[in-house]
């Protein structure tokens, strides 16, 4: 099989052909990712993991794909101190818009374990308006206010349940997770029995 | 999450206060070129990028904690060059 040598943070490695930049990270003990699903294809990242190119400016490329057609002499930086600074920035706009910690949905949901392993669980960041909490289930809430916006509910729906009735709507800050045609959850009172979304959430 | 819509989201609050945080504006700016995916989140912060690297006359009272233009106002000073 093909392997293909490139560095990452100053070491060595080695890809084999079609695996992507991010696994062969994670196998040398690098950073997860907020926005992967075991065994799903892998997507472009949260810019939270955003590594840098040599040559080029930081980019959110860990799904990259070690390729044979890449020239040698390819250099990933992942912990370099402009890597570094627009991870802890990115960070620090998302907690911008989080509920308070202490009376939040889930003070120990992923994403506030990843707020921690970045060092920034406090923004300077004016908080901006939020989509509300949609409670129209008995079973079970979808907490907009702490919604980031990844998409892992998105994805789990379609490629972990197949259901698809989940989507991302609007535009731009005002994106907002829906079901439908952003209709009250309510309406599809068979939805939390399916449950591939609430386990992805990384907010909560 | 992107870092283009939030980005320029928090940015344009940020541009809305009377006194800029020229700082925090600068930082966010840079994090946007690094960690944008798209050209239209690396460019973005170009509009204000040259907003203060050509008028920072605009921008000097913000040491004051003045409103750099309604101070001009009070003291009549000509907005023109």
């Amino acid at each position: 099989m093909t392997k293909i040598q490139f560095e990452l943070d100053g070491r060595q490695v080695e890809a084999k052909a079609g695996e992507t930049i991010w696994q062969v990270a994670k196998r040398q003990g690098g950073r997860s990712r907020i926005c992967a699903i075991r065994r799903r294809r892998t997507i472009g990242p949260t810019a939270i993991a955003a590594p840098a190119w040599s040559r080029s400016r930081a980019s959110a490329c860990w799904p990259r794909p070690a390729s044979a057609r890449r020239p040698s002499g390819m250099k990933v930086k992942s912990a370099s101190q402009r890597a570094v600074a627009a991870q802890k920035m990115v960070m620090e706009l998302l907690v911008a818009d989080q509920p308070a910690r202490a009376t939040s949905h889930d003070p120990d949901s992923k994403f506030w374990h990843w707020a921690e392993t970045t060092g920034v669980t406090e923004s300077r960041f004016p908080a901006a308006e939020r989509w509300r909490t949609d409670d129209s289930h008995p079973a079970m809430r979808v907490n907009l206010d702490a919604c980031i916006q990844c998409g892992l509910c998105v994805r789990a729906c379609r490629e972990v349940q197949v259901n698809d009735v989940i989507g991302m709507a609007y535009r731009n800050h005002g994106s907002k997770i829906v079901f439908d045609f952003d209709d009250p959850m309510g309406n599809r009172p068979a939805s939390p029995a399916a449950n591939a979304c609430r386990p992805v959430r990384p907010a909560h | 999450m992107h870092t283009l819509p939030v980005g320029t989201e928090k940015a344009a609050l940020l541009m809305q206060q009377p006194v800029w945080n020229r700082q925090l504006l600068d930082e966010l700016s840079q994090a946007m070129r690094d960690a944008s995916i798209c050209g239209l989140g690396q460019a973005a912060s170009n509009p204000l990028a040259s907003v203060l690297k050509y008028f920072p006359d605009e921008f000097k009272d913000a040491a004051n904690d003045q409103d750099p233009v309604r101070a001009r106002r009070q003291t009549g000073r000509s907005q023109g060059r």
